[in-house]
């Protein structure tokens, strides 16, 4: 694999590893604290 | 003096190849202290040790007299809990094996694309050893899910009589689904290396498909149970369709179906990572070539993120799926979150934390040397500071909403505000963090690099891996018994009662099935690794990792 590739891959995969951390914030946010129940 | 990588090592101050035992002798202390916590202080004081059936005793009276039970009770010699505890056993045990498939099926198929891409003899060695582990391993599986389908008739046959029937075509296609998965399975380890890359491919995407299939036909049962489609059960006139096909929709295609088979894939998966690096420490003990080793430490560390990729996805897919439980099955919902079941979750949420705090010490301890060769200090830093975080999330985690109830808002409990529920959101949160950051550093940062330092594996990193393995095993079944208990008194919520009324409660008791898990793990990682010994290819003496 030429090296631009593979410098290429490894953005790409940050950036995933990024959106994943995004998408877990915005349905933690979405399900967890507004429409299930507060627990008091 | 030089490596076996040809590196020159670091100073002996700055490392050591025992590693830092105290940190692995820390992680038992929790996990023993939590337990007894948990089961010494937590459980009595919200109600755990109440049955649902008493709990829920008002409910049971409305169920209608057709779903009670006809025939006479069959006991088992086993107290009360007998029969659960016979379905526990069976069930919780078919899950472990039948994870291998559902889970090792996904890595197996990423061991022979990255053997095209790469061509390095490590993958396809790996994937070969895991193919000819699964195909040994599925009639145990097979073995145990036939059992409980007996106990389920012998013990629940009212039950039996009417699940067996509304799903009688979700459980043909899975039967049918059995021998599509047994001919890729069999098929892809008789023909390895011995068919075209095209075949090859297609046998390796075959076989996780089929087994993803066969999970989705059967969980259209188990997460109808949870979530019936209807508020009873309306059986038509004789023929192909028993019901209205309308009807038998909204039974398999249930609230709860996807959450429950996005959820179960990912924890196969994250189980069958960790269970490969449990087995590939056990062989980097056994083995005394350095070949080996190195490629066993390898298979650890390749194992390892399997599990933790698999692991930060399960808070966002058990998230969705309690909040669908929320939703459709509220009572469920608050008997497992706001009620006398909350300790289950609170014992699943604690392995979770200890897990991840068990995988960062892995990663710190593991890569200490090559950090400290590398002079890459700022990230030696990270990990170290990633465990700590993660003890700190586990600690939210791990605290108890309420005590002194029996559900969370009665009067006169207390309310514990470090356990609130927005806190663990958050602390979730950053576990999730962590262990993608820490994916993302050791395959992103570190690939290349961590080639030359397999084979020098620490005593401690050894041992956390070890401790993964279990970990990451145990979370499996104790998810299984909180799906299982949160129905509870219900086989069919609030359709179809547990038989037996106040004489035989469910769900088993706290005590009992804590003997059972431990029993359970003993007999699965006993023939895993006894399994593992004879369907493990090792490299031959000249071959490099």
């Amino acid at each position: 694999m030429s090296r631009r590739r593979d410098r290429a891959l490894t953005y790409v995969m940050w950036v995933a590893i990024a959106v994943y951390i995004g998408v877990a914030i915005y349905v933690f946010w979405h399900f967890g604290f507004t429409k299930l129940p507060p627990p008091f | 003096m030089r490596t076996q990588a040809g590196g020159t090592p670091p100073a002996p101050s700055e490392y050591d190849t025992r590693g830092d035992l105290r940190k692995i002798a820390g992680i038992l202390v929790a996990l023993a202290l939590f337990i007894i916590v948990l089961y010494a202080y937590i459980i009595p004081l919200q109600g755990g040790l109440i049955s649902s059936t008493a709990i829920r005793s008002s409910d049971l009276s409305g169920a209608e007299p057709q779903f009670q039970e006809q025939m006479p009770i069959q006991e088992v010699d086993l107290g009360a809990s007998g029969r659960s505890i016979f379905i526990a056993f069976v069930m919780l045990t078919h899950i472990l094996f039948a994870n291998l498939h559902l889970g090792g099926a996904w890595v197996l198929l990423s061991l022979v694309i990255l053997y095209l891409v790469s061509r390095q003899e490590r993958y396809s060695r790996l994937g070969k050893s895991v193919a000819l582990f699964n195909v040994i391993l599925f009639s145990a599986g097979a073995t145990f899910a036939a059992t409980g389908v007996f106990f389920f008739i012998a013990l629940y046959p009212t039950f039996a009589t009417q699940g067996f029937h509304i799903y009688w075509w979700p459980l043909l296609v899975e039967a049918i689904l059995f021998g599509v998965e047994i001919f890729f399975v069999y098929t892809l380890w008789f023909t390895w290396a011995r068919i075209g890359a095209a075949w090859h491919v297609f046998l390796a995407i075959g076989y996780p498909v089929s087994i993803y299939l066969q999970t989705l036909a059967i969980d259209t049962f188990v997460s109808g149970m949870l979530t019936p489609g209807a508020k009873t059960i309306t059986w038509g006139a004789p023929g192909l369709l028993g019901m209205p096909w309308a009807e038998y929709l909204q039974w398999w295609f249930n609230p709860t179906l996807w959450p429950l088979q996005s959820h179960r894939v990912a924890a196969a998966i994250s189980f069958f990572g960790f269970l490969l690096a449990f087995l590939a420490m056990l062989h980097f003990r056994d083995r005394t070539d350095p070949p080996s080793k190195r490629y066993w430490d390898w298979v650890g560390s390749f194992g390892i993120l399997w599990g933790l990729a698999g692991l930060i996805a399960q808070p966002l897919l058990g998230l969705w799926y309690m909040y669908t439980i929320f939703t459709h099955q509220n009572q469920a919902f608050t008997n497992i979150m706001t009620g006398p079941r909350a300790w289950e979750m609170l014992m699943m949420v604690g392995l979770l934390s200890l897990l991840i705090v068990t995988v960062s010490v892995y990663f710190v301890e593991r890569r200490e040397r090559l950090l400290v060769r590398l002079g890459r200090h700022d990230i030696r830093t990270l990990f170290r500071a990633f465990a700590l975080i993660a003890v700190a999330a586990g600690l939210v985690l791990a605290q108890p909403a309420w005590l002194g109830g029996i559900m969370q808002h009665d009067a006169g409990t207390w309310a514990n505000p470090l356990g609130d529920m927005y806190y663990k959101h958050i602390a979730l949160l950053v576990l999730i963090a962590v262990g993608a950051i820490i994916v993302g550093i050791d395959l992103l940062v570190l690939r290349g690099r961590r080639d030359e330092e397999w084979g020098n594996l620490s005593r401690a990193s050894r041992a956390a891996a070890l401790i993964a393995g279990a970990l990451g095993t145990w979370i499996v079944i104790v998810m299984g018994y909180v799906r299982e208990s949160a129905r509870s008194p219900w086989l069919f919520y609030k359709i179809v009662p547990v038989p037996g009324g106040q004489t035989y409660p469910t769900p088993v008791p706290a005590y009992q099935i804590f003997v059972l898990w431990l029993i359970i793990l003993g007999l699965v990682f006993a023939i895993f690794w006894f399994t593992s010994r004879v369907t493990s290819y090792h490299p031959e003496r000249e071959e490099e990792v």
